[in-house]
C-alpha cells in the first residue's frame, strides 16, 4: 500500500513522516477530544468520556487497511477508532450530547457506538467473544472480510478474553485483536496487575503476534497492514500489541500518575513533537480542523435532546383457542424436532453448546444426531459459557440465528454479562440499528438428585431485563412449535432464554387435559395456557414450566378428594409476563394460588401477585415455593423442599379456608 | 265471584326485596272509601302510606309486622264483604293489578342507580373470551356430587352447562334461590376492611334487640359505601362571625347555601360526584345532592336532584318542603333516592367536627360542624370535613374542594353581612363605638379596617 508516503521536506529527526492526510486524521481526533473536554467543562455534555489522546494512531492505522465490510468492535475508549474510520464529528458530538442527531440517537453516548460497521461497548472483555462471533459469521459466509477488536492491557485481567482466544484459534476465525498497551488499568499500574509476558498469552493459544507502537506511526501503519493482510488471507486470528501512552486521565480528574512520567510521555508523543518541530506545518491544519469542529458542534446542537421513553408494548387483544398438536412424543423429542425443523428451514441457524454433538448428543440428549445431519452448523464448544454466549451475540449481530445450549441452568449466571450487558442492550443502545435474536436453551430445576449446583431454578435472577424474553417450556404447548417460531422471522427478533425443565424432558407432550377440563391457549406468540372447567371454579392455580405436572395432579386430587374445582393458568412466556389476560381468568373465582419451584423471595410468583393486586385488590392469593435453603442431593430431603402436588393441594385448601 | 281490586306494592328501590307492613288502618272485611288511608308500610328509605284506589271491603293478606316480598299485593278491595279469613297469604293475582291501586307514589319504579351510570367499557373482567361449548368437554362428577345426585334422583342433564360437577353445584340445583350470582369471593364483593371472618363470640350477657328495617338498611348502605371505598378525610376550619345567623336573617339558611355551593363545586371536582367499580370511576352525569336529616325520627337523606341547575331560592324552597315532609313523615321514596353526594350537618347538636361515612354508590360526603365562638368574641369557627374515596380522589383534590367551598361561604358571609356590618377592627373586632370610648379609632388599610390599638401593637 502506498497510503503513507513520506514527505521529504517535513522529515523529523529520526522519523519518516506519514502522509499529511493521515496527520490531519490523527490531529482531528485529538482536537475533537480536546473539544469534548471543553464542552464538558462548559456543561454542554452529560456523563463521562474516556479520551484516547496519545493513542490516536492505532485507530488511524487500522482504518487505513480496512474495507467497508470489515467490522471493528471497540471498547470504552472508542472515539478515535470510530472517527478514524468515519470522520463523523457531528454525529459523535450529538451522541455525546445526548441528542437525536447522534449516531445512536443519544442512547449509547461515549462508550456505546454503532455506525458504519464500528461497534463499541463499555464492558471490558465481553466484546471479544462478540467480535469473534462476527468473525465466525464472516468465515461461514465465505469471502475475505475480517473482524477486529480493540482491547486495552487492563482487559488482560478478564477471563472471557482467554475463552475467546481459545475459540478464535481453535476454530480459525478471521479475528484481529489489537491490544493498546498504555500500561494502566484506569489508575492501576500494569506492575500491579500483570504476570508474565503479554504476547505469550496469545501465543499460548497458537495465535501469531505482532508488535508496534504509536510513537512511530509509519512503522505502526505498516505493521497494521501486515496484520490485516494476514487475517484476511490466512483466515486465522492475529494478536497485535501496540505500545502507547494515554496522555490524559482514564476518564476525567482521575489521574494520579507521576507528572514527570506524563511529561516524558508527552515528549515522545508524535503529534506533540510535530507541533514543536514543525509548527508552520501543523498550524494551518489545526486551524482548518478547529473550524470543521465548530461547524460539527453547531450541527450537533441543532438537533433536539433525546427525550422519548420507549412505549410499553401493548399486550393486545386476546383470543383463546384449542391448539392441538401431534401428541404423545416426549418433550425431549419435540425439542429435537423443533430444532431440526429450524435447521432445515433456515441455513442461518446454528447450534452451539458443550457436548451437543453426536454420538453424545447433549447432556439431556436433546440434539442427538443433529451434528451428523448439519455438520458445520451443530458444534461442540469448550466449557466457556460466557464466550459461547458472546460468540452467539456476534453471530446474531451479523445476521445469523444461533441457539446455544447451556448444559445446566445453574451455569446461566456464567453467561449473565453477555445476556444483560450485551444481548439485552444492543438493540436499544444502538438505536434499533441491530437486533440480537440469540436463543439460549437451558435445563432448570430439581427432583433429579443432582445436588446444590445442578438443580436450581435460577430464572428469577435474569427475569425482568428489558429487551429480553424468557420462556418456560411445558408439555401442553408443543415445544417444537416454540423453537420453530423462535428461530424464524414470525416472532419479534430478540434475545430469548428458554427454560427447559429437566423433569419435563421425559413427559409426553400432548394437549391432554385433566378429565372434565380442557386446555386453551391465548393468541400470543408464546401463549398463556389455560386449563378451564365449564362451571364455577373455586380457585385458579398459576404455575409455569416444571411445576405444571404437579399442578395438574393437584387439580385432579382437589376435585376427586376435596370436591374443589381448580383451573390452571400456565404462561409459556414468563417475561415479559402477560398479566392482563390472566386477570379475568383469576376473577372467575377471585382466588389464585401461585406456584413456583424456585425460592419465593423476589420471585415470579411474588411479582405476578403484586401485579394482579394492583389490578384488582379484592383477589385472595397465596404462594407455594421452595423451602428457602439449598437443594441437597439426598432424595427425601430434596423432594420435601421442592413444591409438589401434595403441597399444592394443601395450600389450595388453606387458600379456600 | 266478586270483582277484586288488588292493593299492590311496587318495588320502589333496588335495595328492598321485602317491606314491612307496619299498620293496617282498616280492619279485615271493613268498609273503606276511595282514597282513604288503608295501611302503612316501611321500606328501607321511608314509611309509605297506602291508600285505597276504590271504595269497597278490605281483605288483608298479611298481618301487621309481616315482611312482604315486593312487588306484592298486600290485600284486596272487594265490592262485597269477604267471606274468607284474613292473612291468607300471598294473593294469586287473578285480576290484572289496577294501575291506580297501590302506593300513592309515582307509578314509575325507582330507577336503580347502577342503571343510571354509563356502562363500564373495556374492563378486562367484563369481557371474558368465548370458550368452547361444554359439549366438547368430558363431564366429570365429583364423588360427593355423584352420591348426592343419586340420592336426590337428579337427572344429569340438570348440569348440562358444567364440565365439572361437585357438591355446591348440586346444592345450587336443589336450592336455586341460594345460588350465588357470582362466585364467592369475587372481585369487589367482599369489602376490604370488612372482616371476612365471623366475629368472635360474645362473653357478656346481653339482650338482643332487632334493629328496625330502616336501621338495618341504613347500616347495609353504609357498609356497602365503606366497603367499596377507601375512605380518607380532610378537614378545614372556617372562621365566621355567625354565618348561620346572617343567612337566616337574609331569609336563607346555611344548608341551602351549602347545597347550592357544593352542587356548583361538584362540577369542578367530578371525582367527588362519582363512585368506584372494579378499577373504574363511574362519574355521575347529574349532581344530586343528598341532605341528611335526623331530628330523632330516623336518619333520612333527602335528595336534591340536579341541584346544580337550581337557583339558591329554588333550593331554599325545596329544602323547606323536604324538611316539612320529613317532620310530617311524608317523604316519598323518590324524594330519598338517587343522591350522588351527601351533605350531613350535625351543627344542630353542637358537634364541632366528625368524620362521616360514604354512602353506597357515592364517592364522597361532606360533614358540617356547628359554629363555635370564642368567649366574649363575635369571632368563631366551624369545620368542614370531607370524607372521600381515595380510589377516586386524593387529599389534594379534597383540600382544594374544601378551600373553594370555604372561600365561597366566606364570601357569602361578607356579602350578606356587609349590609348590616358595623365598622369593626378586622383584627380585634372592636367596633368603632367601643373604640371611641377608649379614645381610639379605626384606620382603613388595604385589608380592611384596623384599630389604632392593634396598629400600635405591631
Amino acid at each position: 500500500m502506498s497510503t503513507f508516503i513520506a514527505t521529504p521536506s517535513k522529515a523529523m529527526t529520526g522519523f519518516t513522516l506519514p502522509d499529511e492526510r493521515l496527520i490531519r486524521k490523527a490531529l482531528g481526533i485529538r482536537l475533537f477530544e480536546q473539544r469534548i473536554l471543553r464542552l464538558f467543562s462548559e456543561g454542554r455534555l452529560f456523563g463521562t468520556v474516556h479520551t484516547c489522546i496519545g493513542q490516536e494512531w492505532t485507530g488511524v492505522a487500522l482504518a487505513e487497511h480496512l474495507r467497508p465490510e470489515d467490522t471493528v468492535f471497540s471498547n470504552h475508549r472508542c472515539h478515535g477508532h470510530y472517527l478514524a474510520r468515519t470522520g463523523n464529528y457531528a454525529g459523535l458530538f450529538a451522541e455525546l450530547m445526548g441528542r437525536e442527531g447522534g449516531i445512536c440517537r443519544g442512547r449509547g453516548g461515549s462508550q456505546h457506538i454503532c455506525d458504519s460497521n464500528v461497534f463499541s461497548n463499555g464492558i471490558q472483555g465481553g466484546i471479544v467473544p462478540v467480535a469473534a462471533g462476527i468473525a465466525l459469521a464472516k468465515k461461514l459466509r465465505g469471502g475475505s472480510d475480517i473482524s477486529c477488536v480493540f482491547v486495552g492491557d487492563g482487559t488482560l485481567g478478564e477471563g472471557v478474553l482467554y475463552e475467546s482466544l481459545n475459540l478464535a484459534s481453535l476454530w480459525s476465525l478471521p479475528l484481529l485483536l489489537v491490544l493498546e498497551n498504555n500500561r494502566y488499568a484506569q489508575s492501576t499500574s500494569q506492575a500491579q496487575t500483570l504476570a508474565g509476558c503479554i504476547d505469550d498469552r496469545a501465543r499460548a493459544f497458537g495465535i501469531r503476534t505482532l508488535h508496534g507502537d504509536t510513537w512511530d506511526p509509519v512503522q505502526l501503519i505498516a505493521t497494521m497492514g501486515e496484520a490485516v493482510d494476514f487475517v484476511r488471507e490466512a483466515r486465522r486470528p492475529l494478536f497485535l500489541r501496540v505500545d502507547t501512552d494515554r496522555l490524559m486521565a482514564h476518564s476525567k480528574s482521575d489521574d494520579d500518575r507521576d507528572p514527570e512520567e506524563i511529561a516524558a510521555c508527552r515528549e515522545r508523543d508524535f503529534l506533540h513533537r510535530l507541533q514543536r518541530e514543525e509548527p508552520g506545518f501543523v498550524q494551518p491544519i489545526s486551524a482548518g480542523l478547529e473550524a470543521e469542529l465548530d461547524a460539527a458542534v453547531r450541527q450537533a446542537e441543532s438537533t433536539p435532546p433525546t427525550d422519548l421513553a420507549e412505549p410499553v408494548a401493548d399486550e393486545g387483544a386476546v383470543r383463546w383457542t384449542l391448539t392441538g398438536f401431534e401428541p404423545h412424543e416426549r418433550v425431549v423429542h419435540r425439542i429435537y424436532a423443533g430444532l431440526r425443523a429450524a435447521l432445515e428451514e433456515n441455513g442461518d441457524v446454528l447450534l452451539l453448546g458443550e457436548d451437543i454433538e453426536a454420538p453424545y448428543g447433549g447432556a439431556f440428549k436433546v440434539t442427538r444426531d443433529l451434528s451428523r445431519l448439519f455438520p458445520e452448523r451443530v458444534r461442540n464448544t469448550p466449557i466457556s459459557e460466557q464466550a459461547i454466549t458472546g460468540l452467539s451475540n456476534g453471530l446474531a449481530l451479523a445476521g445469523m440465528r444461533p441457539a446455544v445450549e447451556i448444559m445446566f441452568g445453574d451455569f446461566l449466571l456464567l453467561a449473565a454479562d453477555q445476556i444483560v450487558n450485551h444481548a439485552a442492550k444492543f438493540e436499544f443502545m444502538y438505536a434499533g440499528q441491530v437486533k440480537a435474536p440469540i436463543v439460549l436453551r437451558t435445563p432448570m430445576g430439581g427432583k433429579r438428585g443432582y445436588g446444590p449446583t445442578h438443580s436450581q431454578s435460577l430464572e428469577k435472577h435474569i427475569l425482568g431485563v428489558p429487551g429480553t424474553r424468557i420462556l418456560a417450556l411445558h408439555h401442553r404447548f408443543d415445544p417444537a412449535q416454540v423453537y420453530q417460531r423462535l428461530l424464524s422471522d414470525v416472532v419479534p427478533a430478540m434475545p430469548t432464554i428458554v427454560i427447559e425443565n429437566k423433569i419435563l424432558y421425559g413427559e409426553k407432550a400432548s394437549p391432554d387435559a385433566v378429565e372434565g377440563f380442557r386446555w386453551f391457549h391465548s393468541s400470543h406468540d408464546f401463549p398463556v395456557s389455560y386449563l378451564r372447567a365449564e362451571g364455577r371454579p373455586d380457585l385458579a392455580i398459576f404455575c409455569y414450566g416444571g411445576m405444571l405436572p404437579d399442578a395438574e395432579k393437584a387439580v385432579d386430587r382437589l376435585f376427586a378428594e376435596h370436591d374443589i374445582v381448580a383451573e390452571i393458568i400456565c404462561p409459556l412466556q414468563i417475561y415479559p409476563l402477560q398479566a392482563q389476560p390472566m386477570l379475568p381468568l383469576v376473577q372467575r373465582s377471585g382466588r389464585l394460588l401461585l406456584v413456583e419451584e424456585g425460592h419465593g423471595f423476589c420471585g415470579l410468583a411474588a411479582e405476578l401477585m403484586a401485579g394482579l393486586y394492583e389490578l384488582d385488590r379484592s383477589l385472595a392469593m397465596r404462594r407455594v415455593y421452595s423451602h428457602p435453603q439449598h437443594i441437597p442431593s439426598a432424595k427425601p430431603l430434596e423432594l420435601r423442599l421442592l413444591p409438589d402436588a401434595g403441597r399444592i393441594v394443601d395450600e389450595a385448601l388453606e387458600l379456600l379456608r | 265471584m266478586t270483582p277484586a281490586t288488588p292493593i299492590a306494592l311496587e318495588r320502589e328501590n333496588v335495595n328492598d326485596e321485602f317491606v314491612t307492613l307496619v299498620k293496617w288502618f282498616v280492619g279485615h272485611g271493613e268498609r273503606v272509601e276511595a282514597d282513604a288511608l288503608v295501611a302503612e308500610v316501611e321500606t328501607s328509605k321511608a314509611n309509605v302510606e297506602v291508600h285505597a284506589s276504590v271504595a269497597g271491603y278490605l281483605v288483608q293478606a298479611y298481618p301487621e309486622g309481616a315482611e312482604v316480598p315486593v312487588p306484592a299485593t298486600i290485600g284486596q278491595i272487594l265490592e262485597q264483604p269477604p267471606t274468607s279469613p284474613s292473612f291468607a297469604g300471598p294473593i294469586a293475582s287473578a285480576v290484572a293489578p289496577a294501575p291506580a291501586a297501590g302506593v300513592p307514589a309515582p307509578a314509575a319504579v325507582v330507577r336503580a342507580p347502577a342503571a343510571a351510570v354509563p356502562a363500564a367499557s373495556g374492563r378486562p373482567a367484563a369481557s371474558l373470551p368465548e370458550f368452547a361449548p361444554v359439549g366438547e368437554y368430558r363431564q366429570r362428577v365429583s364423588p360427593v356430587a355423584a352420591r348426592m345426585i343419586e340420592a336426590h334422583g337428579i337427572p344429569l342433564s340438570a348440569f348440562a352447562n358444567k364440565s365439572v360437577v361437585r357438591k355446591q353445584d348440586v346444592l345450587d340445583h336443589l336450592n336455586p334461590q341460594s345460588a350465588p350470582v357470582a362466585s364467592p369471593g369475587f372481585a369487589g364483593r367482599v369489602a376490604p376492611g370488612v372482616a371476612r371472618h365471623a366475629p368472635a363470640d360474645i362473653t357478656q350477657p346481653y339482650q338482643a334487640i332487632r334493629l328496625s328495617r330502616m336501621k338495618q338498611s341504613e347500616g347495609a348502605n353504609l357498609a356497602a359505601g365503606v366497603g367499596n371505598a377507601i375512605s380518607s378525610s380532610v378537614t378545614v376550619t372556617c372562621f365566621t362571625r355567625g354565618l348561620r345567623k346572617i343567612l337566616e336573617e337574609q331569609d336563607s339558611s346555611a344548608p341551602a347555601v351549602l347545597i347550592h355551593e357544593v352542587s356548583r363545586l361538584l362540577r369542578k371536582y367530578p371525582s367527588l360526584n362519582a363512585t368506584y367499580r372494579d378499577g373504574t370511576m363511574l362519574q355521575y352525569e347529574e349532581v344530586n345532592i343528598g341532605f341528611a336529616m335526623d331530628d330523632g325520627r330516623g336518619l333520612k337523606v333527602a335528595a336534591f336532584p340536579r341541584c346544580d341547575e337550581l337557583s339558591l331560592t329554588a333550593i331554599t324552597v325545596l329544602l323547606r318542603e323536604l324538611t316539612v315532609a320529613y317532620i310530617e313523615d311524608k317523604l316519598t321514596p323518590v324524594q330519598l333516592a338517587n343522591a350522588t353526594f351527601t351533605i350531613t350537618d350535625l351543627s344542630g347538636f353542637g358537634v364541632s367536627g366528625f368524620q362521616p361515612l360514604i354512602s353506597e354508590n357515592q364517592g364522597a360526603i361532606l360533614g358540617v360542624g356547628a359554629e363555635q365562638f370564642f368567649p366574649e368574641s363575635p369571632q368563631g369557627f366551624y369545620t368542614l370535613t370531607l370524607t372521600f374515596d381515595h380510589q377516586l380522589s386524593n387529599g389534594r383534590t379534597a383540600a382544594l374542594f374544601l378551600n373553594d367551598l370555604k372561600d365561597r361561604l366566606q364570601s357569602y358571609e361578607e356579602t350578606a353581612g356587609k349590609a348590616k356590618a358595623a365598622l369593626v377592627c378586622s383584627s380585634c373586632y372592636r367596633t368603632a363605638a367601643e373604640l371611641r370610648q377608649v379614645h381610639h379609632r379605626l384606620l382603613l388599610s388595604a385589608d380592611g379596617y384596623f384599630c389604632t390599638i392593634c396598629a400600635q401593637g405591631w
